[in-house]
């Protein structure tokens, strides 16, 4: 066996180390969900066209039955002797079957013999108008089997289309809902091979099981049947060749789906790392890191193609095995024939059907070894489908769930509020790694109470990484506290109905997130019905406008992916836009004129100030100038709330507040 | 055959493999040959043992009707085991070319292009290809023989059957001709609207943010629906054309092949032919007619691997345009001296971004740039770094044409930390020591420290082998960008160039960043684009820009000194002035 993959190689960087790959789910167990979901509503369809497959496998005992009768009844080949050739013509048409007659041996002369008037004697008188006959058989019987599979092949090609549909749409819907930190984990490159190659991988391993799979378990009653009126001896033949075959395919099964498993694992790797690089591709530049990066690709891709490569060549050397069975038993099949055939005890024509019987029931069997491949393909496929099927949603809506109090009148409670990020990673933390885990406190938020009146603001001000950004999340709920609650007007944010909270509460993050789109549509991204004076005036009071009517085609310029072609001021401005427009009840900011020169901040802290005048307010800012304008400041420090107060009795506690507004205003 | 040319010119990368492809084709005609030999024996066994009786040939004929499918087999496999090698270590050439290509490429080509699509490139197309130069390319060779073979063979035995034979090719190129151009259409109908589905779900998960927020899951994926029933329609047209094709195909097989046969049987009732002569006619019919099938389908995946390589060269033939000189210098230290004389630059003819600068910096002063959006900043910078080469004008790094050096050195001698911070899927330790790869620990740690990162990385359970991504590890944008800036201090550059670097820390980390590049930058010319005048204050120089010309320039005292100078009235709105006045 060729070794081409070296285990010890294979953790690279930007490769998930095996402990990462979700728990291994058992085979039947995958099939049994596949079968309830997406095979069960297509029963009657799916059924039908396996129907019309069984059928349609067994043309081929068909049509060898037709040579056979061409060959023994019409052409009258083998086996003659020249005695008496007239009158053994009537003898042989009916007794051929059951009791051979006793030949003389065939002798040297016979071949000398062979004129066309011998053998044309031979033969039945109508022979040319049973040719005729069996040719329009022969070809009505093709013709028939052909639009019958047609039509079979119709249905379970939409059968297969509205499977993949389903899955390709359930994946993505999934993937909606599931939180920012599982996006965060796999990363964009990873759900896009998910979403799309994992389930075209099932599509077709479905299509190819239900094709091999009828088909050869129909040849195989229609061949056995046969060679049991035939001639039994052969299928005891046939019969000892299957242990081992199965155990070929057991030697390099378990194998085979360790490489399927690792190439498709590859294969979303290399997506996750070319994406990765592509979006950073100034960074790789301006680090001179092409030729790194070339390696990294290169042994990517290199542990997928030898992966590829060592599958192959196990294919190849099972498929030699196998047909070398094939070959070696259909011989001894030709030649007992044929030695049967010479004594007289068969006629030639029975005896090429039995062989071409058996040749044709290597078929199913040769299948059911592809098919065992297949179904491990099919496994791979759904059990990553389903891996992320089965990812728990960590925030669903409580079936209690009120409306957004609104208008909303006394305010938002942060009650005792903590929260830790969920960790991906502790199964792979060491004992040690563990230990010291638990010793630290890694909580991002622990115990914050903060209280804003309805129609006043609060300003959060804290060093990087304090836990600002965090705390604005949970109000979004985008994530859901560890310990502690966030009530609006007294109902618990928990039981609050989706649909009114993301209407009533608008949220402008850190890092603009833009669609490939027009401006137009992006800033009415929150409320498509927009008029085009609503969106108008949500852009000039996020000092849009200007910029946006300086474009050729202004409202309509196109934007790329990730708003490539935005400078990052102008992506917070647009962005600003776009929660101005859904005129929330509630308005959370986060931090969003960092990216904006002095002077357009300055209007935009302006514009913001009538906006929100009487709407509750929440925002992350460093900027002393956006904390002066709050009725309340809080500086978060590791967590906490180290300060709180309005800006007057900040400055009188000479803390963190007012060693920034020091250096800020100097 | 439109990209024809292409898929020749994925041959020119099989150079390299010249010895095994010669070996491969010698095989393949040996193989030929030898399927040649098949269909005779059978003929033999029939007419001389079964018809005429020859037993004493028995045995032999038996065992070639036994041996020479194995040994054919045997050397099938060596051939298929050569060109599945010659095919995928082809494939990764050309994936490597490509990708090699792509991290050369100007930023121009990646501000138009998305990195959706350049993936589907990379991964889906080389496949394609790869199909067609294994497998395919050597079924065509051995096909060709086979069938010429089998040709000769056929007339040779009943010329009015070969004729019939031919008749029955004539329909299978005819089925070819009408079906084709329906399953092409629709092939790259579904390629499209999977590329628009794709594009689609990338967009989607960069925008995840904002869809949770505005809580828009649902008309997102009504989005996909739409495209995805599209796409599905597609599929099912497409796969239904495919399969009536196909159905032709077997169907006039079937039918000729029978007609062929029963042709036979009705000559050897009139005693033109024996009936081992129809069953090496049916042998040869059958090596005929499975390449005519075989051929159809190879033509069609042989044409989509045109298009499929022809996309691939596209990228390929994507000219760098940031190109070094034949004779470029090698830079190793520089001092940091950096003069713009003149300098003009455009990304779009006509339309100028740079419109003549002049700047002296000497080694080790800090420049700061500053202007409303879109004056030029960031470009300026690209310039520095050549991202992009002037379109007027030089720009000289230590009195040389920056055009002069070789392009990596060049880089090398930068540290960029940019206003958008990429942190990869592996450990904080590689991602700080993404400059200089062999960095000690002792040097990361250092890094860390610098850029006040070192705690926080210290506290994690895993330390600098955490993994971003992978370790659900959420990093806050300051974070990120303090990430950063400890890889562009790693790195140890000559000259630091930070676009925005220290937009998103507080007041606090900035300053201290501040004081930890005063020391890191005593030696390095540094560039600085900045919206914080706070940041910039101590800057040697600060150029104010103002649609592509230097309006004013000055240190901060020279230019608050200015009576009605616009730095000066930025900058006390800046410190918020105004506010307290109020």
């Amino acid at each position: 066996m060729l070794n081409f993959t070296r285990e010890h190689f294979r953790d690279y960087p930007y490769r998930t180390p095996a402990s990462h790959r979700g728990a291994e789910v058992s085979g039947t167990a995958l099939y049994r969900r596949f079968l309830r979901d997406y095979l069960w509503p297509n029963r009657w369809s799916l059924l039908l066209s396996i129907l019309l497959v069984a059928i349609n496998a067994n043309y081929s005992y068909v049509i060898s039955y037709l040579n056979r009768v061409a060959v023994d009844s019409i052409l009258v080949v083998g086996g003659e002797s020249d005695v008496a050739p007239v009158e053994s013509e009537t003898v042989r048409l009916t007794a051929r079957d059951h009791t051979p007659v006793a030949r003389n041996p065939p002798t040297v002369g016979a071949g000398r013999r062979i004129g066309q008037g011998v053998r044309f004697t031979n033969r039945p008188a109508e022979a040319g108008r049973k040719l005729f006959f069996l040719a329009v058989i022969y070809i009505c019987t093709q013709f028939a089997f052909n639009y019958l599979s047609r039509w079979a092949a119709r249905r379970q090609i939409s059968v297969n289309q509205s499977i993949l549909g389903k899955l390709r749409e359930d994946l993505h819907q999934k993937v909606l809902d599931l939180s920012l930190s599982y996006h965060h984990r796999l990363g964009t490159g990873r759900l896009l091979s998910r979403i799309m190659s994992d389930t075209a991988a099932a599509k077709n391993a479905l299509n190819e099981v239900i094709n091999v799979g009828t088909r050869g378990v129909s040849m195989l009653v229609g061949g056995v049947a046969i060679l049991l009126i035939g001639d039994w001896r052969i299928l005891v033949l046939l019969g000892m060749c299957v242990p081992v075959f199965m155990a070929l395919c057991k030697k390099t099964r378990p194998e085979v789906q360790r490489l399927q498993i690792e190439q498709r694992q590859t294969n979303s790797c290399i997506y996750g790392l070319v994406s990765q690089k592509m979006d950073a591709v100034k960074a790789v530049q301006s680090y001179g890191r092409e030729h790194g990066e070339l390696l990294a690709f290169h042994r990517l891709s290199s542990a997928y193609l030898r992966d590829a490569v060592r599958v192959e060549w196990y294919f190849m050397v099972t498929n030699f095995w196998t047909w070398l069975i094939v070959h070696l038993v259909n011989c001894v099949i030709f030649l007992y024939g044929g030695y049967l055939v010479l004594q007289g005890k068969m006629s030639l024509g029975k005896m090429l059907f039995l062989q071409s019987t058996a040749n044709l029931l290597f078929q199913p069997v040769t299948d059911f070894t592809q098919l065992s491949f297949i179904l491990q393909r099919l496994q791979v496929a759904l059990g990553r489908c389903f891996g992320v099927l089965d990812e728990p949603i960590e925030i669903t809506e409580d079936p209690s769930a009120v409306p957004f109090p609104s208008p909303i009148r006394q305010g938002v409670a942060i009650e005792h509020l903590s929260f830790q990020y969920p960790s991906g990673s502790e199964a792979s933390l060491t004992p040690e790694e563990r230990e010291r885990n638990r010793n630290r406190s890694s909580l991002v938020l622990s115990d914050v109470s903060l209280f804003v009146p309805a129609g006043q603001w609060l300003c959060i001000m804290g060093a990087s990484g304090s836990g600002k950004t965090t705390l604005l999340h949970l109000l979004a709920r985008l994530y859901t506290p560890t310990a502690g609650t966030i009530r609006f007007d007294g109902v618990d944010l928990q039981k609050i109905q989706f649909a009114s909270l993301r209407e009533k509460l608008g949220v402008v993050p850190q890092e603009a997130q833009i669609f490939s789109g027009s401006m137009r549509d992006n800033i009415a991204y929150g409320y498509p019905r927009a008029t085009n004076q609503q969106i108008l005036n949500a852009a000039a009071a996020a000092q849009m406008h200007d910029f946006i009517m300086e474009m050729p085609v202004q409202y309509e310029t196109l934007i790329g992916e990730k708003g490539q072609s935005l400078s990052g001021g102008q992506r917070q401005r647009l962005s600003l836009a776009r929660a101005l427009l859904t005129n929330p009840e509630v308005l959370l900011l986060d931090d969003c004129t960092s990216a904006l020169d002095a002077n357009t901040e300055r209007r935009i802290q302006e514009t913001l100030a009538k906006e929100l005048a009487g709407k509750t307010a929440i925002m992350v800012s460093q900027r002393i100038s956006m904390a002066v304008r709050c009725h309340q400041i809080a500086v978060l420090a590791d967590g906490h709330v180290a300060e709180l107060g309005t800006h007057q009795e900040l400055l009188e506690r000479n803390g963190f507040y007012a060693k920034l507004f020091r250096e800020q205003t100097e | 055959m439109p990209g024809q040319s292409k898929i020749s010119r994925v041959f020119s990368f099989a150079r390299k493999y010249r010895r095994l492809i010669a070996l491969e084709v010698l095989l393949t005609l040996l193989l030929a040959g030898m399927a040649v030999l098949p269909p005779l024996i059978t003929r033999a066994l029939v007419d001389r043992v079964f018809t005429r009786g020859e037993a004493d040939q028995f045995l032999f004929l038996g065992f070639l009707f036994l041996a020479v499918p194995i040994l054919s087999q045997l050397i099938a496999i060596v051939q298929k085991t050569l060109s599945v090698l010659v095919s995928v270590n082809l494939v990764n050439d050309l994936r490597l070319a490509i990708y090699r290509h792509l991290l050369y490429l100007s930023l121009r080509f990646f501000n138009r292009t998305s990195p959706g699509k350049v993936v589907n490139r990379l991964m889906e197309d080389t496949w394609s290809v790869q199909i067609v130069c294994g497998s395919a390319s050597l079924t065509v060779v051995s096909d060709l023989i086979i069938a010429t073979c089998a040709t000769v063979a056929t007339f040779a035995i009943n010329w009015r059957l070969a004729l019939v034979l031919d008749i029955v090719i004539a329909i299978f190129v005819l089925n070819y001709r009408l079906r084709i151009k329906k399953i092409i259409r629709y092939s790259r109908l579904v390629r499209r609207e999977d590329d628009l589905l794709n594009a689609g779900v990338q967009n989607r998960m960069g925008g995840d943010l904002a869809i949770k927020t505005f809580g828009t899951e649902a008309r997102e994926h009504l989005a996909f629906h739409d495209q995805d029933v599209v796409s599905l329609d597609y599929g099912y047209t497409r796969d239904v054309a495919n399969n009536v094709f196909w159905m032709n195909v077997s169907l006039i097989n079937a039918v000729g092949s029978a007609t062929i046969y029963l042709l036979g049987c009705a000559m050897v009732l009139q005693g033109d032919m024996t009936y081992g002569d129809v069953m090496a006619f049916t042998g040869f019919a059958a090596q005929l007619l499975w390449p005519a099938v075989r051929f159809s389908q190879l033509v069609g995946q042989l044409q989509e691997a045109g298009v499929a390589a022809q996309r691939l060269f596209e990228l390929l033939d994507e000219p760098c345009e940031i190109t070094e000189k034949p004779d470029a210098v090698p830079c190793h230290s520089l001092r940091g001296q950096v003069d713009f004389e003149d300098v003009h630059f455009h990304y779009e003819p006509g339309v100028e971004v740079i419109k003549g600068i002049d700047l002296h910096v000497k080694p080790g002063q800090t420049v700061a740039f500053i202007g409303a959006t879109g004056c030029g900043k960031s470009t300026i910078l690209n310039l520095i770094s050549r991202f992009y080469d002037v379109t007027g004008g030089t720009l000289r790094l230590d009195g040389r044409d920056i055009r002069d050096y070789r392009l990596h050195d060049l880089r090398s001698q930068f540290g960029i930390v940019l206003q958008e911070s990429h942190l990869f899927s592996t450990t904080i330790r590689e991602n700080i020591a993404y400059g200089r790869i062999n960095a000690t620990d002792a040097e990361v740690v250092q890094a860390a420290k610098a850029a006040e990162i070192h705690d926080f990385i210290a506290g994690l359970p895993k330390g600098y082998d955490t993994n971003v991504g992978e370790d659900g590890l959420a990093l806050s944008v300051g974070q990120k960008q303090r990430i950063n800036i400890a890889r562009a201090i790693c790195a140890d550059p000559a000259i630091m160039i930070m676009d925005e670097a220290t937009s998103s820390l507080d007041s606090d980390s900035e300053a201290a960043i501040q004081r930890a590049m005063t020391r890191m930058l005593a030696n390095r010319t540094s560039f600085v684009v900045a919206h914080r005048l706070s940041t910039i204050k101590n800057a040697d120089q600060i150029i104010l820009l103002d649609h592509g010309v230097i309006a004013e320039q000055g240190t901060h005292e020279e230019l608050m000194a200015i009576p009605d100078g616009r730095y000066r009235e930025l900058y006390n709105k800046h410190i918020g002035k105004g506010v307290l006045d109020d």
